[in-house]
């Protein structure tokens, strides 16, 4: 039996990172994932863990790059306006290659924007987390259980492949209390031989992002691990799939959404199913291969612009088949609103 | 079991509480649930709302557009989501303070309790939000009020051993004040 509690998707956040081994906070406050470091500031001491509420973001980051670089689980929490300001230190940990979790809970438009949830990190944090063409591993959790699992586990994949991970989610889904189970025990950890200790009886180390003297072998390394990555990362979800004649694509609190809206879907008749992208990063173009050259369309619903659309239609091939639908920002999409734009495009297949 | 429930009031009335209690107590029963505060640049003296989705299957969004069950604690609450509630819906009013029903979709049934009245004869009108449970509890079938008192142990943690007995005063008082309506 796990340990059940019935709580809001950023408190669960907090606590998996504290079951999964974190041994250090680093945070400075924005709505709407002030909630994490609330939590980590009452909970973090059970286990021994230093919470630091930083006087910025680039603050913040920085310490937690500091803390990565001497083998600690480190994590941060905060809101696309925080990562923007963080952007400069993640790329110096992808260089460095440091393990770290960043958990990014989204709010709403450009600048200071505001406070309702939406999707409009996904490029930001999927393909520009800094300057210099790394990538990290991207989880895009749909509800508190995910947001539970995929924290917890974040821990894990940042240390195998020695890199940022960051979990990311609308406010929403950090707003949400819902029922979680927590996992027993923390991630493994295992003994590295790169991260800085006071060198017992060895020579000493050197963490650096600088290769001055010429970084082809680097990237090379580099390059190697995004091929790993992209080979063991990509995670998606398949629902009602097998006959669908229209696939519906969604993340994160869209995902959950459009999964009703199959059911909904299928009620009436429509042959709809979901392609529910897991980690946004290394994105799951396995999911969509087997489609190319298909009559099966392709409906991708995001709370954005349109950004991960772009994904779906490189991996599907971009012809007629993909579309795209967005509700007004600041709000979730309406299953209604959602049904009524299949059925327009099962009229257009008939 | 598939219950779609806006609570809505001023700030301070027990709203939010309110539906975090349906939620707990939906859980202890077995079932899905999700609890969703109105979220945006509004706080302090202002209007509070929430959603909360109860399911015996899981559960897609969490937002309410179109309640199966609202329960309003003042005027603007039932001026805004009283037209939005679903075909053969039901609306738990507060007679203390809503004076005006605008027009609702068919086979609506609205139950008129006065919340702030009962709960000052009981001798704490900050039970408000009880007494408008326990009426929820007596027109809906979908929890107990043994599992909302367990839901309230959980929330309220050590302090429950002092606020329990007057929440339960109140949740049977707003049960027997809406037993005679149809």
């Amino acid at each position: 039996m796990g340990d059940f509690k019935f709580i809001k998707g950023n408190e669960a956040a907090a606590e998996a990172a504290i079951r999964a081994g974190c041994e250090g906070f680093f945070f400075y406050p924005v709505t709407p994932s002030s909630e994490i470091g609330e939590y980590m500031a009452n909970h973090l001491h059970r286990t021994g863990g230093v919470f630091a509420q930083a006087e910025s973001e680039i603050a913040a980051v920085n310490m937690m790059f500091g803390g990565a670089a001497t083998g600690a689980r480190v994590m941060t929490g905060t809101s696309g306006v925080g990562y923007s300001l963080m952007s400069e230190c993640i790329s110096y940990m992808a260089g460095a290659e440091v393990p770290a979790v960043i958990v990014d809970v989204m709010r709403a438009g450009p600048g200071l924007g505001s406070l309702e949830p939406t999707q409009g990190d996904y490029n930001q944090v999927t393909k520009a987390s800094g300057h210099g063409g790394h990538i990290i591993p991207v989880y895009a959790p749909s509800n508190a259980q995910e947001i539970v699992n995929f924290v917890h586990e974040s821990f894990g994949t940042a240390e195998r492949f020695r890199t940022p991970v960051v979990v990311l989610y609308d406010g929403y889904t950090g707003q949400v209390m819902e029922s979680v189970e927590f996992p027993e025990g923390r991630q493994e950890k295992k003994p590295n031989t790169w991260s800085l200790d006071d060198a017992p009886g060895r020579k000493g180390r050197v963490v650096r992002s600088g290769y001055a003297g010429g970084i082809g072998q680097h990237s090379f390394e580099l390059y190697a691990k995004y091929d790993d990555m992209k080979e063991k990362l990509q995670r998606f979800e398949e629902y009602q799939t097998e006959d669908a004649e229209i696939i519906l694509v969604g993340f994160g609190i869209v995902g959950r959404i459009c999964k009703s809206v199959v059911d909904k879907a299928r009620d009436e008749g429509l042959k709809v199913g979901l392609i529910r992208p897991i980690m946004i990063s290394p994105f799951p173009a396995k999911a969509f291969a087997k489609y190319k050259g298909t009559k099966v369309k392709f409906l991708t619903i995001e709370m954005s612009y349109g950004q991960m659309c772009h994904d779906v239609a490189l991996a599907v091939g971009e012809n007629d088949n993909t579309h795209f639908f967005r509700d007004k920002c600041g709000s979730l999409p309406a299953m209604s609103e959602i049904l009524n734009r299949l059925r327009q495009l099962k009229g257009e297949n008939s | 079991m598939f219950e779609e429930i806006i609570v809505a009031g001023a700030g301070g009335q027990g709203v939010l509480v309110l539906g975090e209690v349906l939620a707990i107590a939906a859980v202890k029963a077995g079932n899905k649930a999700t609890w969703l505060p109105a979220y945006g640049p509004e706080m302090r003296g202002g209007t509070a709302n929430c959603s909360v989705v109860l399911s015996s299957k899981e559960i897609g969004s969490p937002l309410v557009q179109e309640p199966s069950l609202l329960v309003c604690f003042n005027q603007p609450s039932i001026t805004k989501f009283g037209p939005a509630t679903a075909k053969g819906g039901k609306i738990f009013a507060n007679a203390d303070t809503i004076e005006e029903y605008p027009q609702m979709k068919e086979g609506v049934e609205i139950i008129k309790i006065k919340v702030n009245s009962l709960a000052a004869a009981l001798g704490d009108e900050r039970a408000l939000n009880m007494v408008m449970l326990g009426a929820v509890l007596k027109k809906s079938a979908f929890v107990t009020l043994e599992s909302c008192a367990l839901a309230l142990r959980d929330i309220w943690g050590a302090k429950a051993e002092e606020l329990l007995p007057t929440s339960l005063k109140a949740m049977r008082s707003g049960q027997e004040a809406v037993a005679g309506q149809a």
